[in-house]
């Protein structure tokens, strides 16, 4: 199997192809995978030199929008992991243009191309910040899209559009749902390795409003796994939430972190609450437990920790993107 | 840990950003030229690490560091060029962002650091840039070549002592292009390259498995593959004077050259269905290994 991959570079992306390349993935063993990957702020092709050295593996530079790259791309190409995407609500919030160009008109670039091109698969990688806020329970697959940021509505437009292909052209496409993801080579603009980074600097780090908001947490090699699931055994048409399982506020979210870098709140600036800002997410994952035999493997304690760790291992990596980005 | 001073004269600030890396072997005699040159090839001044695979030959190498306020990394076996070079980058800061490796027999022209650190803050693909190198007579050497394909790496192998301007070695070394002319390339000569340190840590250095030769196609081949950019920028020149480290060990030269080629192209060619690529190229460059010694030795 060929799959290509955009935005194979960057934090969840390179996830899934590097452990694509080791094999972890029953009905993937022995794939190729093809990186398409613009490589604007937050892809980085560091995350990707654990396989640079794998005779299955390629690098392609160019834009999800680029529809003569991507015909001459797909023909060789089984399947499409579908990653790329302006994915920082913040950024949103100050222009959402880039988001509605890159989320929205790119998936419909990759969609079509992938329809000319007789692509046989097609996973598109969403976010469960399509459903909006939820103040009790977990949302379901049925569930009506009410984003509530620039960023989530650019993916709720790309979900649709997806959707739409299956059902007026027949693409064999899926939709995979995520809470929100943790783990290593996360860029530092997000909240934990932008606290983590912090932290273990001796800076101080944002808190946004009263840090009531609650987060379902995920490992990227947990979220990973399920779209590898979904590639291999996923309906077409269907979509697929993926959750970790671990609901915390941002709160309490800090107070891991500071214990785990050994600070205190005296390292927290409150800050201004971010627009829009949803309080609660939650997914329920019944179905691709029930049809893919997913479960979330990686405890939040565990793999946290592991993250602290990986960051203050990792200097190289982060400090020229944070010093790039001017976090 | 070695300590890291500012290796130029006060009037120019330390940029923690830029290191310069050179190893030594019995170098005395050139290597007060290279660090003469750094100096002048900045506008700031760059961390200075001279790593020493042959600490105890009294070639006066720490004292000319000393001199050029340098670091002094001696180094308790011969790593070869790559391993010391990655032993000395182990011990930078992390605020290194670009690292200037560096043979010690070379000779930097004003202004070739910042112009090569220049191209390689231009785009956040360049995983190295590489400057034009000359001889001491003025000759541009090809420095900037394409990874050798199976046609290509026989072909030269086989004509390029015999067959002056036959067409592998042409490909191979990219005469078709100007020297002049700013290009991407496969890879860059290690004798003097700038390389991303973020990407050079991401892929664990050099191979250390590569004692000398080819260590620079190997890491050259690696930065492709996973996608960035080998940039050859001819407006930075330097000048190499040779491998004077390596002169009077030629035979054992010649055997650890076709080591490097074997172990370049094995890795090239690693997938399992290619074992019969693998080993005809083994054969060959036995043979070749064997003939070029003799054709040395009288």
């Amino acid at each position: 199997m060929r799959i290509l991959v955009t935005g194979g570079a960057g934090f969840i992306g390179s996830n899934f192809v590097r452990r694509t390349l080791d094999d972890a993935y029953p009905g993937l063993t022995g794939a190729h995978v093809v990186v398409l990957d613009a490589l604007t702020y937050s892809g980085n092709l560091e995350n990707l030199a654990a396989v640079a050295d794998s005779d299955r593996y390629s690098f392609v530079h160019g834009d999800i929008r680029d529809s003569e790259l991507l015909d001459r791309l797909f023909p060789d190409v089984d399947a499409v992991v579908h990653f790329a995407a302006e994915s920082h609500v913040d950024r949103s919030v100050r222009d959402a243009s880039i988001f509605v160009e890159t989320n929205v008109l790119g998936t419909q670039k990759l969609l079509d191309a992938a329809l000319r091109n007789g692509v046989k698969r097609f996973v598109h990688v969403s976010t469960d910040e399509v459903y909006g806020s939820i103040a009790e329970g977990s949302w379901d697959e049925q569930r009506p899209l009410e984003p509530n940021s620039p960023y989530s509505a650019s993916k709720a437009g790309s979900d649709l559009l997806a959707r739409s292909y299956f059902r007026t052209h027949g693409l064999n496409v899926s939709i995979t749902r995520c809470s929100n993801n943790y783990g290593p080579y996360h860029f530092p603009e997000k909240v934990i390795p932008l606290f983590v980074t912090n932290l273990i600097d001796g800076l101080h780090v944002p808190l946004y409003g009263d840090g009531n908001n609650i987060r379902d947490w995920l490992h990227v090699d947990d979220h990973t796994r399920g779209i590898a699931m979904v590639l291999v055994g996923g309906r077409a048409g269907d979509i697929y939430n993926i959750g970790g399982g671990t609901e915390l506020s941002n709160k309490e979210l800090t107070q891991l972190l500071l214990d785990a870098t050994g600070t205190d709140w005296s390292y927290v600036d409150r800050v201004a609450d971010r627009l829009g800002h949803d309080l609660r997410y939650s997914v329920d994952i019944s179905k691709i437990r029930a049809e893919l035999g997913y479960e979330p493997l990686v405890p939040f304690a565990t793999g946290l920790a592991e993250v602290v760790q990986w960051y203050r291992d990792n200097r190289a990596w982060w400090q020229p993107l944070k010093d790039r980005a001017a976090l | 840990m070695i300590g890291l001073v500012m290796a130029s004269s006060p009037a120019r600030a330390l940029d923690p950003r830029v290191a310069v890396v050179t190893v030594s072997y019995g170098s005395g005699a050139v290597l007060e030229g290279f660090l003469h040159s750094v100096s002048a090839a900045s506008t700031v001044a760059p961390i200075v690490i001279v790593a020493d695979n042959k600490p105890h030959d009294g070639a006066g190498v720490a004292a000319l560091a000393a001199r050029y306020q340098a670091s002094y990394l001696p180094l308790d076996t011969n790593l070869g060029y790559g391993g010391a070079i990655n032993a000395a980058a182990a011990t930078l800061p992390a605020s290194v962002e670009w690292i200037l490796v560096s043979n010690p027999d070379v000779c930097l022209m004003p202004g070739a650091l910042d112009g090569l650190l220049a191209t390689g803050n231009s785009d956040v693909r360049i995983g190295s840039v590489g400057p034009a190198i000359t001889t001491s007579d003025g000759a541009v050497y090809p420095s900037a070549r394409v990874v050798p394909s199976l046609r290509t790496g026989i072909g030269h192998a086989l004509f390029a002592n015999i067959w002056i301007g036959n067409p592998w070695t042409r490909a191979y070394r990219n005469d078709a292009v100007p020297s002049e002319k700013s290009r991407d390339a496969g890879w860059l000569s290690g004798a003097c390259v700038l390389v991303r340190r973020s990407a050079f840590a991401a892929l664990g250095g050099f191979d250390e498995g590569f004692f000398m030769y080819f260590e620079d196609v190997d890491l050259g081949y690696r930065l492709g593959k996973l996608g960035y950019r080998n940039v050859y920028d001819p407006a930075a020149t330097v000048i190499h004077s040779g491998a004077h480290s390596t002169t009077g060990d030629s035979d054992r030269m010649i055997e650890v050259h076709h080591h490097s080629a074997r172990r370049f192209l094995s890795k090239k060619y690693s997938g399992w269905w290619l074992w019969p690529v693998r080993a005809i190229l083994n054969v060959g460059l036995n043979v070749r290994s064997a003939v070029v010694r003799r054709r040395h030795d009288h």
